[in-house]
């Protein structure tokens, strides 16, 4: 049980004593990087099935996977302990405010490294689930199976935690976030958004809806926008994301293919007859979200210096930049596939919706961060 | 102990360097397999698993009588419920001498059918196995063992919703505003 506490003493005798720098920015790096690095293990892994194909717990895909959720796990666990040992002590690491009892009282730390380490802790488990699946049902047929959808979900917890750590991170007197929560919140939010990709699919799941890993994916890059320039108010936060995104795309594209090759080669392995070489994550993340990080960020730009009413800009901009994600997904996985005609139509109302829901969510992560 | 400590973990980084060698020469345990006329050819179909259980996943190996060399082929796997999944037969990844499907399953329990269309040098044949009986699904019933892979998303959308009533952002003036 996590409750927040909001006393507010202390906070000024509260910062890090490492030059200025907040301490929660610093202690949010290994989170952000192993989340980083379990999303990039599992595009090599995704790789690595459908190119190659042998399984073993113990391959060069999983180690990287694996790697990525542990370093975020170890790092979650040291800051509770050190910020439990140091609210005890009366001397606390972080702003006293900022602090979450977990199981009741127990243990003191930001909310957000809670979260991440109990994502890394769910993923444990469902690593265990995993292995108990493989004696039943064999090797893994599909990804989407119900412990591998756990452990997807394990790591999206991780990912939340980090973005919870920078969310509610260190604001200038404007009360905009500075450069460096800046920088880590986008880059949670850009690793999040390119998790979701490998997991979107299950929305098939769901009747009536159009074109769902298309449409999926333009809306919650659309909500993820907005989220991050409700919770920094900095101009330019979307497009950081989309760049961080881009970025991510870009090793997958060109790494992931490179790694699985080599990694064959090494164990002297073939390829597939008939494998597709390209990197399959990577095709399946939208390449446009520059364009419409651009278009959201100049809306709200010149909203705030005209003062424009809030709700219909975050709107107005959130249905624009779903329309605009959502029409080069036509040419998803390299091939023309035209969308449905009325998934432009659903992208620009739900679009909407998503970016006001995504607002609002910055609000929320700004109060409980 | 530190040294204890880094030993072992050099240790395991650098198991996956070595463990997964035994890929590439990894040998198919068939326990069972049947003999299929495919116009001019003489296939053996070999199941690394047997009796059949739906959702459990094997490995097939097809292979004519005097080998695959030269020849090209189509596998349609047919299922209970009118499934068709149709793809060329490749070289199976731990035997390339044999075409084959590695850590496949069929999905759905009843009897499977896989028809062959092998191109070669006594020209074209087609020919169908008809009778591939595969047993119940194993394991505890899907929708216990779904729930149990969609606990943390219904954690985490719940923290969400009590977050989001606790700070009731729609009613705060900031939400409203620019700066």
């Amino acid at each position: 049980m996590t409750t927040t506490v909001m006393t507010d003493s202390i906070q000024s005798a509260t910062r890090s004593r490492l030059a200025g720098v907040p301490f929660r920015l610093l202690a949010g790096i290994p989170l952000a990087l192993g989340a980083m690095l379990s999303f990039l293990g599992l595009a090599y892994d995704v790789q690595w099935h459908s190119t190659v194909g042998p399984d073993t717990f113990f391959t060069l895909p999983h180690l990287v996977l694996y790697s990525g959720v542990g370093l975020a796990g170890l790092s979650c666990l040291l800051v509770v302990l050190y910020s439990t040992h140091t609210y005890r002590a009366g001397r606390s690491i972080f702003p006293v405010v900022s602090l979450s009892a977990v199981l009741g009282g127990r243990f003191w730390a930001p909310l957000g490294f809670v979260i991440g380490g109990f994502g890394s802790l769910s993923f444990l488990l469902f690593g265990l689930y995993d292995e108990w699946w493989h004696s039943i049902y064999g090797f893994d047929v599909t990804i989407f199976s119900p412990p591998h959808v756990g452990l997807l979900f394990s790591v999206l917890i991780n990912m939340v935690g980090c973005i919870v750590v920078y969310g509610g991170a260190d604001r200038n007197k404007q009360g905009r976030a500075t450069l460096g929560a800046v920088v880590g919140l986008t880059a949670a939010v850009a690793t999040l958004l390119g998790i979701l990709t490998v997991f979107i699919g299950l929305l098939e799941l769901l009747p009536f809806v159009p074109d769902p890993h298309q449409l999926g994916m333009a809306l919650f890059i659309t909500l993820g926008f907005l989220l991050v320039i409700a919770t920094t108010r900095q101009p330019g936060a979307a497009t950081l994301v989309a760049l961080w995104f881009t970025g991510l795309r870009t090793v997958i594209w060109y790494v992931a293919p490179w790694a699985t090759s080599a990694y064959a080669a090494y164990l002297g392995l073939h390829l597939r007859d008939y494998a597709d070489l390209r990197a399959e994550v990577a095709l399946a993340m939208p390449i446009w979200t520059i364009g419409a990080a651009l278009v959201v960020d100049a809306l709200c730009w010149v909203a705030r210096r005209r003062d424009w009413a809030l709700l219909m800009t975050v709107a107005g901009a959130g249905g624009v930049a779903a329309l605009v994600l959502v029409l080069p997904q036509q040419y998803i996985m390299g091939e023309f596939a035209p969308l449905a005609p009325i998934t432009p139509l659903v992208a620009l109302v739900v679009g909407a919706l998503m970016a006001w829901i995504g607002w609002n969510l910055g609000t929320v992560l700004r109060r409980i961060g | 102990m530190v040294r204890a400590l880094l030993l072992a973990l050099g240790l395991f980084l650098l198991l996956p360097l070595t463990v997964g060698a035994h890929g590439a020469d990894g040998v198919i345990t068939e326990r069972h397999h049947e003999e299929v006329q495919v116009g001019p050819y003489r296939l053996h179909v070999g199941f690394s698993e047997w009796p059949l259980r739906a959702e459990r996943s094997l490995d097939f190996i097809f292979y004519p009588a005097d080998g695959i060399e030269g020849k090209t082929g189509i596998i349609t796997a047919l299922g209970p419920d009118g499934w068709v999944e149709r793809e060329p037969l490749a070289r199976f990844p731990r035997a390339r001498m044999v075409w084959g499907l590695d850590v496949r399953s069929l999905p759905l329990e009843g009897n499977w059918q896989f028809h062959f269309v092998i191109d070669g040098p006594l020209g074209r044949g087609e020919g169908t196995l008809h009778t591939i009986p595969v047993g119940s699904r194993p394991g505890p019933p899907a929708a216990l063992s779904w729930l149990i892979g969609f606990l943390p998303i219904l954690g985490l959308l719940t923290l969400i919703v009590m977050a989001w009533r606790q700070v009731k952002p729609m009613q705060l003036a900031e939400t409203y505003h620019w700066s």
